[in-house]
């Protein structure tokens, strides 16, 4: 079993909740398991190529799934994945 | 769940305020110049109300610009942010986007101390009259613009403000408005408008309930 730690900004998928308990061998499929249960997670992270989307980061405790195997990055029972949003922001001059 | 007020204390954005004024006053000094980009951010960090309508901003968190530096980021303005919302976000020193390690970090450290990052605050300076010449008659205000509309979608957070600075009479003035995330599934929808509420400043709330002399 893995944690993922919700951010706010997906929180209306868990209705409020902000840790989750799901079940998968990778990065792949804890989204899956998350979208069974949360519908609307996969759309979030992944780009409808199945890429993850640059708005959203990963990490594996303190690693970033994109620096090792990405969605094919192992999750070994007990780890807590971390789903992070982007903090970005712009005025047009 | 609506999250359609930020409550915080008066005195809560004073650190932000004072860096967007620092640098604005700078961009004054340095207008018309490749260094007049005058941009302050922040993330506000907070807890929600249990009544499902409030959040509560407790703490502003600064961190680290990556939008010159980070190859994703780079690639996100020249691949879609530029060629959708024009050719003046190829300009690196507009807006910014904070270092990914930075948000994961402050995130971290926030739950620790139960609470969670709600979302960011930037400026937004009165370019339409210190920009520079070639740049005048560019509007901005405490409204959204496309772009901010565009990244308030894709990272959803539930807390979204600007503060808008505008010089009159040799004197600096500013607005802070709020906003939620546009629908991510809905994408000719708006970003709705946040009421921010404040407590009062101490001198006020000793006028409202009285210091005990009648």
């Amino acid at each position: 079993m893995v944690k993922v730690r919700v951010p706010t900004a997906m929180r209306p998928l868990t209705e409020g909740t902000a840790e989750v308990t799901v079940e998968g061998a990778t990065v792949r499929d804890i989204i899956d398991s998350l979208e069974t249960g949360y519908p609307g997670f996969r759309e979030r992270l992944l780009s409808e190529e199945g890429t993850q989307r640059r708005f959203v980061n990963i990490y594996i405790d303190e690693d970033d799934v994109r620096y090792r195997e990405g969605l094919d990055t192992p999750t070994p029972s007990g780890v807590t994945l971390w789903l992070v949003p982007v903090v970005a922001g712009g005025s047009r001059p | 769940m609506t999250n359609s007020i930020a409550l915080m204390d008066w005195w809560m954005l004073t650190d932000f305020i004072d860096e967007t004024v620092y640098q604005y006053r700078t961009s004054l000094k340095t207008r018309g110049t490749e260094q007049h980009l005058p941009r302050s951010w922040g993330l506000l960090l907070g807890t929600f109300e249990e009544d499902g309508e409030a959040m509560r901003v407790k703490e502003v968190a600064f961190g680290t610009n990556v939008r010159e530096t980070d190859e994703t980021v780079r690639a996100e303005f020249d691949e879609v942010i530029v060629p959708c919302f024009g050719r003046p976000y190829a300009n690196g020193g507009r807006g910014f986007w904070c270092s990914n390690l930075d948000v994961l970090r402050i995130t971290r450290d926030a739950v620790a101390r139960g609470l969670e990052v709600l979302g960011s605050i930037h400026s937004h300076p009165d370019w339409h009259q210190i920009g520079p010449d070639h740049e005048r008659g560019q509007r901005l205000s405490q409204i959204p613009t496309a772009m901010d509309e565009y990244l308030f979608r894709n990272t959803g957070w539930p807390l979204n403000m600007i503060c808008y600075l505008e010089s009159r009479d040799n004197e600096i003035f500013h607005t802070l408005a709020a906003w939620g995330p546009p629908s991510f599934v809905d994408k000719d929808k708006g970003a709705d408008p946040i009421t921010i509420r404040y407590t009062l400043a101490r001198r006020a709330l000793k006028e409202v309930v009285g210091d005990g002399n009648g």
